[in-house]
């Protein structure tokens, strides 16, 4: 199946989450029920019990309703889950970090993905050929424009890439995160069902799923861009791709985690109680990941707002910018005359 | 319910004894059907007939198990826990009890019979003079009710089982 049938395969579950929850409840009581020999009519969709006596007919009533109240709350369980953020509404945004990595990129290495970064930008790449272009300009200023401006210009320029591609894999992980949760929830409320389906069997049944919200996503320490001025930035990103997108070494990782196996089966209560837990533990995966992505947007702010740093992010300002026609001849702070 | 229930309320197996001389189906939970071959009916002793339905019981809840573990895998993507040794401890309790219990059913008139342990071993009875004065369709409606009768008796039983070995179950 390709990556986006199971995308729409994956929206079309979800948004039967509240559908699954209701009948998941239901469920639960029918089967408690029908091991007690109170079994559905399928076509009037009431509850008997087989040679039903009259008399008997109000405590079977209480019975239902009984075990009606036992298992009511079930379908809530998966309520706050029902509307959560849809990963494809974060596409425009990528798209447009991408946009601004294209521009700033002047070779450094970067995802070729729709909606991900675009390797290849010319706009600022024109720089490399400023330094052939100034070889015959000689003098104060000429090298003060060769230190103080063309030498830094890749590592800055790469420090902004580098921190572009942060910030544009903060958001791959937020997408990241509500499609594990989507994915997740609707795992849940599936296997759930089949524990139940197979409650009455011979056999006690077990039925495994994996919570991976907290896994989806990597936050790593690491420097892309080269050179003394270079800058180590938090990258945070999906699991999958981080590793192969972001280049240069890898310092520290800082969020790193398995996925949570839950088990469902047992008795009915069990069941219940089971999936409680599983919905209480994917909210504590979600408050996990959440705090992964704010760590590491955090960690960059504090970097880039640092003073120490905005010369490895912002190009000095040549004073030849400022020059005029008159004064771009000065011996020593223009370019000098041709004698 | 959702789909595993569903597809095991309607599960439909199909098993012959290998002389080819009677054959049952179990549609469903507990629904069952028995064929007898053309003529054999008149031809056998009511002790005949017990070790036929002796045997064709135990090839029906094989054939059923099985069906039942492959509707699991399909739907769930996981094996059925019944393919596999249970290793917990109350696991463990529950399937040495299960494997123990004697249920049974029978005929509304009583002349047929049938009992098992643990769905392992099997023993059918049928009461001297019944292909006297039962025809073939009768005779094959009462393995019938027998049947569902155990069926369903051993499915109280392991409710009753799983009550005592797991928390929350009706008692």
């Amino acid at each position: 199946m390709s990556a986006a049938d199971e995308q729409g395969l994956l929206l079309q579950r979800y948004g039967q989450l509240r559908e699954k929850s209701i009948r998941l409840e239901e469920s639960m009581v029918e089967a408690y029920l029908k091991a007690g020999n109170i079994t559905k009519n399928s076509q009037t969709g009431r509850y008997e019990s087989p040679g039903e006596n009259p008399n008997l007919v109000p405590l079977i009533d209480q019975e239902i309703d009984r075990v009606h109240e036992s298992f009511s709350g079930v379908a809530d369980i998966f309520t706050p889950f029902v509307a959560l953020p849809d990963p494809a509404d974060f596409r425009d945004a990528m798209r447009e970090i991408a946009s601004v990595a294209g521009v700033i990129n002047t070779g450094q290495s970067s995802k070729t993905d729709d909606g991900n970064l675009v390797l290849g930008g010319t706009g600022l790449a024109g720089m490399a050929d400023v330094r052939s272009l100034v070889e015959d300009w000689s003098g104060y200023a000429s090298q003060s424009f060769q230190d103080n401006f063309l030498s830094p210009w890749p590592t800055i320029t790469a420090n902004q890439s580098a921190m572009v591609l942060a910030l544009h894999g903060a958001v791959e992980a937020e997408a990241t995160i509500w499609k594990n949760v989507r994915a997740n929830i609707v795992d849940l409320v599936e296997k759930a069902q089949h524990a139940v389906d197979a409650a009455g069997e011979c056999s006690p049944e077990q039925v495994a799923l994996n919570l991976t919200v907290a896994a989806s996503i990597v936050s790593v320490v690491a420097t892309p861009a080269s050179g003394a001025g270079a800058l180590a930035l938090t990258f945070v990103g999906e699991a999958l791709s981080i590793a192969s997108s972001l280049p240069g070494e890898k310092k520290e990782i800082k969020h790193s985690v398995g996925s949570q196996e839950i088990v469902l089966g047992g008795s009915l209560k069990e069941i219940e109680t089971q999936v409680r837990s599983a919905a209480e533990a994917l909210r504590g995966e979600i408050i996990t990941a959440e705090a992964a992505i704010e760590a590491a947007v955090n960690a960059n702010i504090a970097v880039m707002t640092d003073p120490a740093n905005q010369s490895r992010f912002v190009s000095a300002r040549p004073l030849l910018a400022d020059k005029t026609s008159s004064s771009i001849t000065h011996e020593y702070n223009g370019m000098g005359k041709a004698y | 319910m959702g789909e595993l229930a569903d597809r095991l309320a309607s599960m439909r197996v199909s098993v012959t004894m290998p002389d080819q001389g009677m054959s049952a189906e179990l549609l469903g939970s507990s629904q069952v059907t028995a064929r007898i071959q053309e003529g054999l009916y008149t031809r056998s002793r009511d002790a005949d007939l017990e070790w036929r339905l002796t045997t064709l019981a135990g090839l029906l809840w094989v054939a059923r198990t099985r069906e039942y573990r492959r509707i699991f895998a399909d739907v769930t993507g996981q094996a059925s826990a019944g393919a596999a040794r249970p290793i917990s401890p109350r696991d463990i309790a529950f399937a040495q009890e299960r494997d123990e219990i004697v249920a049974a059913g029978s005929s509304a008139d009583g002349r047929v019979a049938l009992q098992t342990t643990g769905m392992l071993q099997w023993r059918a009875t049928v009461e001297p003079g019944t292909l006297r004065q039962l025809d073939e369709a009768e005779f094959l409606a009462g393995v019938g009710q027998a049947a569902g009768a155990l069926i369903r008796d051993h499915a109280d039983a392991v409710a009753a089982l799983k009550n005592k070995h797991y928390d929350g179950w009706p008692d």
